[in-house]
């Protein structure tokens, strides 16, 4: 089997042993956070692939698709999960920026060198900044949806 | 424009039409959630289809990046997912629900096939009528379990809500 299959099942062994990290009276939060992450990353994954800006020579689902189902079905939501359960809510602006920026670049980290060791990723037009600010973003993105929900779910339950 | 981009135009005006108009504004979040989860399922879902010739979308928005068509896939039926479940008789017996869900699942197959007969949108190369009924309705139901188990418990949501500030 060729390396980069190693590395997946890697990928995926490692991303489910994180659920474990999700305390169970926040299981709501991370889920859906894990959900609304997917329909992000499903359309923007497929439109960076779309205009070239990156390829996936060796992927899940080859026939499917040319985007990585690995990280945008599971590894990016999963850890998004993570990043919405332990967000440090109370704490003050320096350090919840520090905070994101920190997962940002513990995913861009691997990222960089699976890219230039392995056929998993090939940047076509594309740089590690592009990757690290698009994380921010996307991380940004679903705190704002967690509060969005989580604030308004009360009065739908009535 | 061709008879599928009019589809594809007329899906998406239709289903935001339908999510802004037809649910009620205290069902938004509930009718999200489930449009979210009923989406991740289907990824998957068509994924293994198209992997599996078992189904084909010829004509699709993101040609190169997957050969899955994303209106239907990402928007639509998991909007009808949404629709679905929102308006279910949830306090009535399983026979009413069992019954309520099988006309929906119906008229989605009917749907589905009239898209596979009329237009380039889907294409059935080794499956029939009754593999997508089938399969939508394990979709739905699983959804539907999961959406249960989300909401059946108010108190439950305490921590999480206390996390989300």
């Amino acid at each position: 089997m060729r390396r980069e299959y190693w590395i997946l099942i890697v990928v995926w062994l490692l991303a489910a042993g994180l659920v474990f990290l999700i305390p169970k009276n926040r299981l709501r939060l991370a889920v859906s956070a894990f959900v609304f992450t997917q329909a992000i990353t499903w359309i923007f994954g497929s439109l960076v692939v779309e205009y070239g800006l990156i390829t996936y020579p060796v992927r899940l689902f080859h026939v499917a698709n040319r985007s990585s189902f690995t990280y945008e079905f599971f590894v990016y939501p999963i850890v998004a999960g993570l990043y919405n359960v332990f967000y440090p809510y109370s704490f003050s602006l320096f350090i919840r920026i520090l905070y994101t920026s920190a997962y940002c670049t513990v995913l861009t980290i691997p990222e960089v060198f699976i890219e230039k060791y392995t056929d998993l990723i090939e940047y076509q037009h594309w740089t590690w900044y592009w990757t690290w600010t698009s994380l921010f973003l996307t991380f940004m993105l679903t705190r704002g949806f967690c509060l969005w929900f989580f604030n308004g779910i009360m009065k739908e339950m009535e | 424009m061709s008879i599928d981009w009019v589809t594809i135009v007329l899906m998406w005006v239709i289903g935001m039409i339908s999510y802004i108009v037809v649910t009620q504004k205290k069902r938004h979040r509930k009718v999200l959630f489930t449009i979210l989860v009923c989406q991740a399922i289907l990824w998957l879902n068509a994924f293994i289809h198209v992997e599996f010739h078992l189904i084909a979308y010829p004509v699709r928005e993101l040609p190169i990046a997957t050969n899955v068509l994303f209106t239907t896939e990402y928007f639509f039926y998991p909007l009808v997912c949404g629709v679905y479940l929102a308006y279910e008789p949830k306090r009535r017996s399983y026979w009413v629900r069992l019954f309520y869900l099988s006309v929906w699942i119906s008229a989605l197959t009917v749907y589905d096939l009239i898209l596979a007969k009329f237009t380039n949108l889907i294409e059935y190369l080794h499956y029939a009528w009754y593999f997508t009924w089938l399969n939508y309705f394990l979709i739905f139901v699983v959804t539907n379990g999961i959406f249960q188990w989300f909401f059946h418990e108010k108190r439950y949501f305490q921590k999480d809500q206390e996390a989300a500030k």
